[in-house]
């Protein structure tokens, strides 16, 4: 694993804007990269391929054992999502996708730093935007990525009904592009659908309904469940009969508190981190991270005998530094459809935290 | 390094797992069918996505109502054929100004509950007789379901999302 500086494509912002890519820079800062990327190996993919595979697996199994438990006030979860995560597993209800955030230094074993398993963001820059970069920029390498071929098969599982509803904060770009993509290669997949915003659906009484008024069969939500289920339709969802994607099981593994209880299940799993909800149960330096925090919000690196400040609804990993290249720490995010690893997408920062800001640069392997 | 280009997709090596201990298999994640095999995407196609095609429409007020009638007749009188449903009132949160007496009830479609403040294209309106003044004499609505638009998306405004 390496990180090349290259030339930027000539015109490369139209180029990514022609794919509906409107968000390759932020608040005058980039976001998309294309005057670098890192190169892999091929036995190094092999390994970030495996390494998810095997996750998403401790994972399923992680949800098995704590729904058979009943353990969800580990997760800081009420009865009222107990049931809702109890009906949806015990129903089989299928998830579509998720993006765990790796520590991958091209050599040693992927560490898992969390699973973006609810609302999972940088897809479309991941599946399409890079793909594209590809085939201009290294037409003979190859790139781990068939997310988008991935996702339309996934939908021939998942969608299904009269039409499948996406719902999200449309006001926000990078939101709205990953549901209208999410939409599209739906729409591939042979089903009717229909976009929303997550603030304009409707209680009829006896069912959620779109702006026409029909009832929503099934409903993508780019919206974490901790935010629906603290909102005032909260109540409406036990009787609503609608099917959610992702499903309400999905609290057990977007929630950090589901790395202490890997850990306790999977000790030693050479792809987990130590972690435990007390600062004293982890030697040396560690990363506090609050249960629902998006985007590197809440997190904070505590050197070695450092407690911190105790915090209700917080967990400690062991820290695992990102790799560093040319002073950018780069963080690994794959992706799994259904429950197949997919695809990756790089990010980096000059902080050792990966925010909402770090870019996206594009990888590709020989 | 062979040439992996999308004409010679790559076949992923059947890896032995890493650990026994995942033995648990969730019946759902696993359908019958074969798995694709490549690392790479053969064909990327974008049908909506970047033609702004995907848009969705705004009735305004979040509050809607629909109308509901002693019979199929009085509802069609209102609106047009296909637009009235056959239906057991809603037991919670909804009222009829005409009480519910159990049975079925005619309901006409949900419309705003500000329709009064200009017609929205996709919005039916309240009805004819509604809508003349005709009250709740004659053939017009017996009374109303109340249903209500904004429940979800109010820590969207204040919170990052994704993730």
């Amino acid at each position: 694993m390496r990180r090349e500086s290259i030339a930027p494509r000539e015109g490369w912002q139209a180029r990514v804007e022609a794919l509906g890519f409107g968000f390759h820079t932020i608040d005058g800062q980039a976001y998309w990269r294309e005057d670098t990327c890192y190169v892999f190996d091929e036995a190094a993919v092999d390994t970030l391929e495996a390494a998810t595979a095997e996750l998403h697996g401790l994972c399923l199994e992680a949800v098995d054992r704590i729904v058979r438990a009943g353990r969800y006030a580990d997760l800081g979860l009420d009865d009222r999502a107990a049931q809702l995560i109890e009906r949806s597993w015990f129903d089989r209800d299928p998830a579509l996708y998720g993006r765990m955030d790796l520590s991958f230094d091209g050599h040693a074993p992927p560490k898992l730093l969390e699973y973006n398993a609810d609302t999972p963001t940088s897809l479309f820059e991941a599946s399409v935007v890079q793909w594209y970069w590809l085939e201009d920029v290294a037409p003979e390498a190859d790139q781990f990525n068939s997310i988008h071929e991935k996702l339309i098969e996934r939908w021939r599982a998942v969608g299904g009904g009269p039409r499948v509803h996406f719902a999200a904060c449309y006001d926000n770009p990078e939101d709205a592009t990953t549901c209208d993509y999410l939409l599209d290669t739906c729409t591939q997949a042979g089903h009717a659908v229909e976009a929303l915003d997550i603030e304009s659906i409707g209680w009829s009484g006896k069912a959620f309904i779109d702006l026409a008024d029909r009832p929503i069969d099934r409903l993508f939500k780019l919206y974490p469940w901790e935010w629906l289920m603290s909102e005032a339709f909260a109540q409406h969802i036990p009787a609503s009969g609608t099917r959610w994607i992702e499903p309400p099981w999905k609290m057990l593994l977007s929630n950090k508190a589901i790395l202490p209880i890997l850990w306790e299940y999977f000790p030693r799993h050479p792809n987990l981190l130590p972690a435990s909800l007390r600062r004293e149960d982890v030697d040396g330096p560690v990363v506090a991270k609050p249960y629902w925090g998006r985007e590197g919000e809440g997190i904070v690196v505590l050197a070695p005998g450092d407690q911190g400040h105790a915090m209700p609804f917080q967990v400690y990993q062991a820290l695992a530094p990102l790799p560093v290249f040319e002073g950018r720490h780069a963080l690994v995010g794959s992706w799994v459809i259904g429950d197949e690893p997919a695809g990756i997408g790089i990010r980096e920062d000059d902080d050792r935290i990966t925010r909402n800001t770090s870019c996206f640069v594009p990888h590709l392997f020989r | 390094m062979s040439n992996k280009g999308k004409s010679t997709p790559v076949v992923k090596r059947n890896a032995a797992p890493l650990n026994p201990v995942t033995k648990y298999r969730h019946p759902s994640f696993y359908p019958e069918q074969e798995p694709l095999t490549r690392k790479r995407t053969v064909a990327i196609t974008l049908g909506v996505l970047g033609a702004a095609a995907v848009g969705f429409a705004t009735l305004g007020g979040k509050d809607v109502q629909r109308n509901s009638y002693n019979s199929q007749e009085d509802c069609e009188h209102d609106y047009a054929t296909g637009q009235c449903t056959r239906e057991q009132p809603v037991g919670g949160g909804g009222y009829s100004g005409g009480g519910y007496s159990g049975g079925y009830h005619y309901y006409g479609p949900w419309y705003r509950s500000d329709w009064r403040s200009g017609p929205i294209k996709g919005d039916p309106g309240p009805g004819r007789s509604y809508a003349s003044g005709g009250g709740f004499t004659g053939h017009g609505p017996t009374g109303f379901d109340f249903g209500s638009r904004g429940g979800f998306g109010s820590s969207g405004r204040v919170s990052a999302r994704g993730g």
